[in-house]
């Protein structure tokens, strides 16, 4: 799976947004107390403003925080029952509807049908989530103003802080009540829809060998029945009792046989088996070894346009390595099970069915002792999995490798430091992976700081063939730490979307306390927007997007130069486009961190490609949605608090 | 020293356009008091300021200058509204509710413990005569009844003031009087009315004090029957006479220098013999309708 950032350690994470935010949002109060001073003050005079600011403040504090639950809830269940009785309810119907007939446009022979319809499902269910609640919540108080409703609400001793919590506690748990009901039918529509059997009828099988012992049955293959427009190969081993599915389109099946009424044996494939995974990683540290032996951050460069991943050359002394902690045989003791998905460059075409081999290697990074155990060939656009075993034979003789990094003076250092190199231990035909090629505890060095890693072993992958190249990133490898629920995974897919949600209805409900109906819409609309297109409008903000702002596209345009061209302009041209086109970054810059990410939340990917959802990064998650609401909320409050209600 | 209730200090609203140009002066320096136990009524013509002034102590407004308190507090301290009991001048209900569900959103506003707030709305429901419909929803309503659920709404909270924004508009006579009668009970409790209202019969049968506004001025203020006692006429009504006596009255008063008016039959208000018809067929089920006219001059012809 493509995970081009790597998730964040939870605190780290919080402590450093926590303090950003902290230090911005105290900055806008200040500048909001200040504009509000200054304005009071053209009016009264700078001690009456001042005084009214204080004020102002004071209550802005007691009634944002100093609210009745009990008010809440009723406020809340007035606006369950409004969107109840506002029809809310068709937007579930047609959301069983699409699932009805989703079936008839997504096809079954796709190599990946999980991934194809919990994808579908995903983004069906997003979107009709988000709509509805874009305009549940930009008509609310647009229309309970315009009938005056409200009037009967603002009269009682409720605050304003509380109709605004409220207008968005009450869509949050509509949202959640509907989004449970897709989540249910959305589940059962993917398994349902997955689930199928095949059938195998032994004499429909080709014998592989006439001679057999006496009594033992012949190996046979053959091919099951066609179910969801795919068959399996299936290889029965002599005996008949070792049978092997092949896997297709993601999955196995778990097979048994019974006697049909003419004396002849039928094997049956039930349920698919080995597609519902929730896999729980263990990441490691991805370093590179480049052609004169020095530990780099970064491989050879192949000019490919996609940064993710850095290439390692056939033939040479690069290489890809891994380095992975906490290994002990209490958690893996059966192995290592090591999942792989490199990306193959080839600067030759060769016969392109023809894979590419490279190798596996076992190396201590505190002794250096290094061992080869395996021989691989590529798989492209897949993963290949495979296991460490306890005891590993190496297909060549071991040796000791020294990583050779280059310290920040320019200085090349040697691990491990000649004295604890192991060398004697090379000369042994077998190695037990916890006790020859697991470091106990050694001091990784990466050129600029130190740290203690314990239980630590690394993996290095080489590509064997010349003029071909590997291509990995830190998450191309992974231990597979254990399996996690796929039914607790997909909830948790479905709280990605719940977060979107949440974001929508507290910028629907922001806009609703000062906007009217359309506009309201509208503005939550491009909240929306720009939220699924947040990364581009970061990039706009920052001036890493080609072909500078609107001042030099229009420049270009007319001149019909493209973006790699240099621009010929004359010097007051130059500084009006350059004036003229930060003043747009700039507001860019503004813009995209007054927006959330809407992408961010998308687990659907997690889900699909079967990886579990860290508990962390739905933490991060939802503290993030957090750090948006509740400026948004106090905003509501204060707009709709400066508003005359009966105007 | 009575306890003030609602007290303004030169309140004053102006009404201005997007770009801050005045518009509308609805409100000009109102000064107001009404003491607890007083059934306040605002009289004046369509514009004059009355709902206005209203709005503005309610808070749906902000004065352009001056103050408005109730029971001591501005707007912006919602504490208040405790004690507040406020009818619209139309209902602005939530119309998907039904009077049990409104009644109880309400009651929850004002925290009421859930025991007590079944209990009050039951007896609202019943005192305004609707529990035969409490399980309607409120858009299936009439008016007159859309406006009686918004007065169980405005007492839910059994308010120490209660605001009246056109408290009989859209009522028929019955209702009409009902909420009159209501009003009366409520003084007899008590609380503080503060109403406001074009129908000058209706003011004028509950009100103690009143005050006139004229385009956004506060024109009169003072108690009912002084400011409408007639001091230089004497009315006196006795048992039906003959002419004979009149003559010998009218003799009396002539000796005395002094002049009769009017003397006849006096005739009642319409909305008095309504009420008198609807009693009767209450109790006497059936047709009853006769043109009086049509048969006193029949009579008249045939005699």
């Amino acid at each position: 799976m493509v995970l081009e950032q790597s998730i964040p350690d939870f605190f780290t994470w919080v402590i450093r947004a926590g303090l950003i935010w902290a230090a911005v949002t105290l900055a806008l109060i200040l500048l909001t107390a200040l504009i509000s001073f200054l304005l009071a003050g053209l009016r009264m005079g700078p001690k009456m403003a001042g005084k009214m600011v204080l004020h102002v403040i004071r209550q802005a504090i007691s009634d944002i925080f100093w609210v009745s639950f009990q008010r809440i809830r009723a406020l809340a269940l007035l606006t369950f029952k409004e969107a109840v009785r506002r029809k809310i309810v068709v937007g579930f119907i047609l959301f069983i509807f699409i699932v009805l007939f989703a079936g008839m446009f997504l096809d079954p022979s796709s190599r990946h049908p999980l991934q194809l319809y919990v994808e579908f499902i995903f983004t069906t269910t997003g979107y009709l989530v988000l709509l509805l609640m874009l305009l549940l919540t930009a008509f609310s108080l647009p229309s309970d103003i315009q009938k005056k409703t409200i009037h009967t609400i603002v009269t009682k001793p409720v605050k304003i802080s509380e109709i605004v919590l409220g207008r968005i506690l009450g869509f949050v748990v509509m949202g959640t009540v509907l989004m449970a009901g897709m989540g249910i039918l959305s589940y059962g529509f993917v398994v349902r829809s997955q689930s199928h059997t095949h059938t195998l009828d032994i004499q429909d099988m080709t014998t592989l060998a006439e001679r057999t012992p006496d009594g033992v049955s012949p190996a046979r293959s053959g091919k099951t029945s066609l179910a969801r427009e795919h068959r399996h190969d299936v290889y029965i081993a002599p005996g008949g009792e070792n049978v092997e599915i092949e896997m297709r389109n993601d999955h196995s099946h778990q097979v048994s046989h019974t006697t049909l009424p003419d004396g002849s044996t039928r094997y049956i494939l039930s349920g698919p088996t080995e597609m519902y995974h929730a896999r729980i990683p263990q990441y490691g540290l991805l370093k590179f070894r480049d052609e004169m032996g020095l530990d780099k951050n970064e491989g050879v460069n192949v000019g490919d346009e996609w940064e993710y991943r850095s290439f390692i050359s056939g033939q040479s002394k690069t290489r890809a390595i891994w380095l992975f902690d906490n290994i002990t045989p209490q958690r893996f003791s059966k192995g290592l099970p090591v999942e792989l998905t490199l990306e193959v460059f080839r600067t030759y075409k060769g016969l392109i069915d023809r894979r590419i081999l490279g190798t596996i290697m076992v190396r201590n990074p505190a002794t250096g002792l290094a061992v080869e155990m395996r021989i691989f060939e590529s798989v492209e656009h897949g993963t290949d999995s495979f296991i460490i075993p306890t005891t590993i034979k190496p297909i060549r003789r071991a040796e000791v490798i020294t990583s050779i990094v280059a310290s920040q003076n320019g200085q090349l250092l040697q691990f491990p430091p000649e004295g604890e190199r192991d060398y004697g231990g090379a000369d042994k035909s077998e190695f037990d992976l916890f006790n020859d090629l697991v470091a106990k505890e050694f001091t990784y060095f990466d050129g600029k700081t130190e740290r203690v890693v314990k239980n630590a072993v690394e993996i290095w992958v080489r590509c064997l063939e010349p003029g071909q190249y590997f291509g990995a990133a830190q998450h191309d490898m992974y231990l597979r730490a254990g399996d996690s629920s796929f039914t607790w995974n997909f909830c948790k897919g479905y709280l990605g979307i719940w977060f979107q949600m949440v974001l929508v209805i507290a910028y629907g409900v922001l806009f609703s306390t000062f906007l009217s109906t359309p506009v309201a819409l509208f503005a939550t609309f491009f909240v929306v927007l720009g939220g699924f297109f947040h990364s581009f409008l970061a990039d706009l903000g920052t001036g890493s997007v080609l072909g500078g702002g609107p001042w030099e596209a229009f420049i270009r345009m007319i001149n019909q130069e493209n973006i790699t061209i240099e621009l010929d302009l004359t010097t007051p041209e130059m500084i009006m486009a350059n004036i003229f086109d930060s003043i747009f970054q700039g507001f860019m810059w503004f813009f995209s961190h007054l927006l959330p990410s809407l992408t961010r939340f998308d687990a659907s990917v997690f889900v699909s490609k079967g990886f579990n959802i860290p508990l962390h990064l739905l933490a991060i998650h939802f503290i993030y949605v957090l750090s948006f609401v509740f400026p948004l909320y106090v905003t509501g409050y204060l707009f709709l608090k400066t508003r005359e209600i009966e105007k | 020293m009575a306890e003030m209730v609602v007290e303004t200090r030169n309140l004053t609203k102006i009404y201005r356009d997007f770009w801050g140009r005045r518009k509308v002066h609805a409100l000009k320096s109102l000064d107001l008091q009404i003491q607890r136990g007083e059934v306040f009524g605002l009289l004046g013509p369509n514009g004059s300021g009355k709902t206005t002034t209203i709005k503005l102590l309610l808070g749906l407004l902000f004065p352009s200058d001056g103050e408005a308190l109730v029971f001591g507090r501005d707007a912006s301290d919602v504490r208040r509204n405790e004690k507040i009991g406020y009818l619209p001048e139309e209902s602005y209900l939530y119309k998907f509710l039904n009077a049990e569900e409104i009644l109880d959103f309400y009651g929850r506003l004002f925290r009421m413990p859930a025991v007590v707030r079944r209990q009050r709305v039951n007896d609202l429901i019943h005192m305004v005569g609707l529990t035969w419909a409490r399980k309607r929803q409120l858009k299936e309503y009439s008016k007159g009844m859309t406006r009686r659920i918004g007065l169980a709404q405005a007492l839910i909270n059994d308010p120490e003031l209660v605001i009246l924004d056109e408290p009989t508009s859209g009522l028929d006579p019955i209702g009409t009087k009902e909420m009159k009668d209501l009003i009366i009970s409520l003084k007899k409790q008590g609380k503080t009315v503060l109403m406001c209202s074009h129908l000058l019969a209706d003011v004028q049968d509950v009100c103690d004090r009143i005050g006139i506004l004229y385009q956004g001025e506060l024109k009169e203020i003072g108690r009912v029957d002084s400011l409408l006692k007639v001091c230089d006429l004497t009315d006196i009504q006795t048992s039906l006479l003959s002419q004979d006596v009149i003559d010998e009255i009218r003799a009396v008063v002539e000796k005395h220098g002094g002049e009769i008016k009017f003397s006849g039959n006096p005739t009642t208000s319409l909305e008095d013999l309504f009420l008198k018809i609807v009693e009767e067929s209450k109790l006497h089920p059936g047709r009853r309708a006769h043109d009086t006219a049509v048969v006193k001059e029949g009579g008249e012809n045939g005699s």
